[in-house]
């Protein structure tokens, strides 16, 4: 870097800076200035793009100069973040450049990885596809881009008639979509960030914002810098940066949480503190059948709800929960205040969870009961690990039972209008819901011979080899299977691509167009800036090329039902654009013509989205996104709120219109508690929770890249209470094996670090290749959501060796 | 080499927090920016990534430092990053 280019880039980071300090709120700009301050000449120009990293949703400014990203600013027109960016969306522009990017379709041939053409590559993965469509599955991933998971989504289940698609996300989100599914009859959250700036109290349940969320919590934090009061609840199962930050500190045994929600509704009745009006006017009371429960459950009566939690006193609760009896009822009495308003939040904590349907439609119900919803700062949210989990998964529906727009491949109706959205002929959607991740994996990873009906996966944008529960049976058992192919497409050798057949280079972040949707219904969109290295290629022409293949190869569903390709894309003179070409690939925008066929979908469940033009313009728009009279659009930040929901009846306060029970009500629901499928006993006598850390994001393949953030955290550890250690005679730094039934794992222990676990509990992150702690997980899942419990099982730790730092 | 423009902010108000304020002003790639309330602006201009890591650890660390937050960063070409463990 030049010395004028030096000194001009520190004068516009300290311009950036300042203005962020300036005032008493953080700015917020129209979009147009928003690179006002930022040096631009010699070649350097930004771009907006949402951060790659977590669900928040951040936006930044990309600079790039000569073909290269050259430097990242917070961007200041962004109503997410403001300006601001965490450690890593400061680092984000460095993930495109670790020096081991993959950018050769690599074939493994007699256990050797070789270099191969693309043309091999789509070939050979098409002519396995053709010669059995029905053991094919495709395994995707909450950071597939809108568009990219549509092309999947139709490639499978309008194309190949095949069911068999599911993405990570559902390790990370299922429960909380069956938890709003079972409550409201839609998904996703009502309510958005702003209720972060206007709520009197924060519940965080079994969530570290502070780490894993850190913009959206510095907007909570900075209201107390600001003067504000607000009282922040942290309940958990350790203490973390959130507990530090948290007024109260409510330490829970594993599960605790199913009966600290029972608990305050127990008293919420019992001291008739709840809100009549709101519960007479909008909420119906639902229990399981007793026989085979859905999603649905059974009407029952106030008073049997009444009866069916009388038993969850405070004194109950804190016999299943480890939480003291006043602490209810200290949550109970805030609860019964209408005057203040109170937001919780989760994320993994309380969606990987045996009964993490149950506990996500309890949360909800203490909000439905207490009247805490839908007016600023009262709501139930559930944040999203992922950039793209609800845009992508939720919304898109790349899950083995969905199909666009909220709709399920069991219902004809979602099926004909799905078909007729896609031309393909009646009948090319399969009834049959597809396996889900815990099913596939296990599928695939099972000699055929003994029934193991898939024997070609293609995983895109994701690391299952590091991700997946019990790695031993789910991913590890693959090796040596020779009729099963593994097909990886990445950006970065992984735990994943170790197993490949076939690993195919990828194109990342702003080396391609995207879109993505965040926590609070946000839709974001970028275009591309750079040009990825090598060969490396965008995930949706990969699909589409291979679409194109079978096409040529004469497959049946690959044509629609006028026998043209299925992603036919017509220049404005009708003229088919051989997109499946890669060097034509962006002769259109390709994003845009896939987004706007998806629009159609987005009506039947009220996500509306505008077109696709109009989140060029914007820093997102929150749907559902409805067109008024003088032609703009207006984005929705409150859903079933009358005040702002464009769908909610005239005059009507609040209106549930999806509502499971048809009558524009929400269902408040009553789950007994059932204690965790696996409990620390004289073998495993300890629980092990696993989890993330503030500097890498989830697997770290992208984070581990970045020298300041893999310096900064460089390998996993296991966190012990110091007591623990001191019995085991463990010391700080010493190395120890985590055993649990189903594999081991060696790690450092470290005592009293930035997690404190309580005495009888470990903590292990899994951003770490090279320590894999999901060989000691549990599979055992949520029976709605098939989601599983990464947080907790029973686990011993073993003396390795002798310490290697003092303490 | 980055250039990062930072938001540290304090538990209260930043006329609070002098010695912590001295220490950040000891450190000599950072250049303070204005301040307002509990939040003040800086610009870290160090000469490897290493340095810039202990930079942004230690004033993370100090105390009454709640929040570092980025406005903006800068790099150039030296950012390739070292190859993974898998390679
Ligand atoms: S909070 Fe999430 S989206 Fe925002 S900068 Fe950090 S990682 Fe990126």
């Amino acid at each position: 870097m030049n010395n004028d280019r030096r000194a001009l880039l520190k004068t516009a980071a300290m311009a950036a800076a300042g203005s962020m300090v300036a005032g008493a709120t953080l700015p917020v700009l129209q979009a147009d200035q928003a690179v006002d301050g930022l040096p631009t000449g010699e070649g350097l120009e930004w771009n907006k793009a949402p951060c790659r990293f977590c669900g928040t949703g951040c936006h930044v400014q990309v600079g790039v100069e000569n073909g290269r990203v050259v430097a990242v600013a917070g961007d200041k027109a962004a109503d997410v973040n403001k300006g601001l960016l965490c450690v890593k969306g400061y680092h984000v522009g460095g993930i495109l450049y670790g020096k081991d990017r993959l950018t050769r379709p690599l074939l493994r041939k007699d256990g050797k990885l070789t270099e191969i053409s693309w043309d091999e590559a789509i070939e050979t993965i098409a002519q396995r596809i053709f010669d059995s469509p029905d053991t094919f599955a495709f395994y995707g991933s909450g950071q597939w881009t809108i568009p990219e998971g549509y092309a999947a989504q139709k490639f499978m289940k309008g194309g190949l008639s095949n069911n068999h698609i599911d993405p990570n996300a559902r390790l990370c989100m299922a429960s909380a979509v069956t938890g709003f599914l079972a409550t409201y009859g839609v998904d996703e959250p009502a309510g958005c960030y702003q209720d972060l700036d206007e709520c009197d109290v924060l519940i965080t349940w079994g969530n570290n914002p502070a780490e894993m969320h850190p913009v959206l919590f510095s907007r909570v934090t900075d209201r107390r810098s600001r003067g504000e009061q607000v009282r922040i609840i942290d309940i958990g199962t350790r203490r973390t940066r959130t507990t530090d930050a948290a007024n109260d500190y409510l330490e829970m045994k594993p599960h605790g949480d199913v009966a600290i929600s029972l608990g305050i509704m127990h008293l919420l009745i019992e001291n008739d503190n709840y809100d009549q009006s709101f519960v007479e006017k909008h909420c119906n009371f639902r229990g399981d059948e007793a026989d085979t429960p859905t999603l649905q459950g059974e009407p029952i009566s106030e008073e049997e709800f009444r009866q069916r939690i009388a038993k969850y006193t405070p004194e109950h609760v804190e016999e299943l929960s480890g939480v003291p009896a006043d602490k209810i009822r200290m949550l109970a009495d805030l609860f019964g205040q209408h005057d203040i308003r109170i937001t919780s939040l989760w994320c993994m904590g309380m969606n990987q969870h045996t009964m993490g349907t149950a506990i996500n439609s309890l949360v909800h119900g203490v909000h439905l009961l207490s009247g805490h919803f839908g007016r600023p700062g009262d709501a139930p949210t559930s944040l999203t690990g992922q950039p793209s989990a609800c845009g992508t998964v939720r919304e898109v529906g790349t899950l083995a039972h969905a199909l666009p727009g909220g709709r399920v491949v069991t219902k004809p109706e979602h099926r004909e209008q799905s078909e007729g959205f896609w031309n393909v002929r009646e009948g090319s959607i399969s009834e049959v819901p597809g396996y889900h991740t815990v099913k596939m994996f296990e599928q695939f990873t099972k000699p055929t011979a003994a029934g193991g009906d898939i024997t070609t996966m293609f995983v895109q944008v994701t690391n299952p080899g590091q991700t997946l529960p019990n790695l031993n049976t789910l991913f590890n058992d693959k090796q040596g299977l020779e009729d099963k192919f593994l097909i990886v497409s990445d950006v970065y050798p992984t735990a994943t691509t170790a197993l490949a057949d076939l690993i195919l280079p990828a194109a990342m972040w702003v080396e391609k167009n995207g879109m993505f949707g965040n926590s609070e219904r946000r839709t974001q969109q970028w275009f591309k800036m750079v040009d990825p290295p090598g060969e490396a290629r965008d995930d949706c022409w990969m699909t589409i090329a291979i679409a194109h293949k079978l096409f040529e190869m004469g497959h049946e569903g690959m044509k629609d039902k006028d026998g043209e390709f299925i992603f036919a894309v017509k220049d404005d003179a009708g003229q088919e654009i051989p997109v499946w070409e890669f060097d034509r690939y962006y002769d259109t925008n390709v994003d845009k013509h896939l987004f706007e066929e998806y629009r159609q979908f987005t009506t039947m469940k009220h996500k509306n989205l505008a077109p696709y033009e109009e989140y060029v313009k914007a820093r997102g728009l929150r749907w559902p996104v409805v067109e008024q009279e003088d032609g703009s659009w207006r984005e929705t930040k409150f859903r079933f709120s009358g005040f702002d929901d464009p769908f909610v009846k005239a005059g009507e306060e609040f209106e549930f219109y999806h509502s499971s029970s048809s009558d524009g009500r929400a269902q408040i629901w009553f789950h007994e508690y059932q204690p965790p499928p696996e409990m620390p006993d004289e073998e495993y006598p300890m629980w092990l929770c696993t989890g993330r850390v503030l500097e890498h994001w989830h697997t770290g393949t992208m984070t581990r890249r970045v020298s300041q953030l893999s310096r900064a955290m460089p390998t996993a550890y296991v966190e012990m209470h110091l007591e623990d250690a001191q019995a085991a005679n463990i010391r700080q730094g010493e190395i120890v094996t985590i055993e649990s039934r189903r594999g081991v794992c060696d790690l450092p222990v470290w005592i009293d670090g930035r997690g404190r676990p309580p005495r009888g509990t470990i903590f292990v992150p899994f951003f770490d290749e090279t320590k894999l702690i999901n060989n000691c997980t549990l599979e055992a899942y949520d029976p709605f959501s098939k989601q599983p419990d990464y947080k907790k099982c029973a686990a011993r730790v073993v003396k390795k060796t002798t310490a290697k730092v003092p303490s | 080499m980055p250039i990062s423009g930072l938001v540290v902010t304090f538990a209260s108000s930043v006329e609070e927090h002098i010695s912590t304020i001295e220490s950040i002003t000891n450190i000599p790639e950072i250049d303070l920016g204005q301040a307002c309330g509990s939040k003040l602006a800086i610009v870290v201009d160090s000469e490897t990534k290493t340095r810039d890591q202990e930079i942004w650890n230690a004033v993370r660390d100090l105390p009454g430092v709640i929040d570092l937050a980025v406005a903006m960063v800068a790099f150039d070409e030296d950012t390739e990053e070292e190859p993974s463990t898998r390679n």
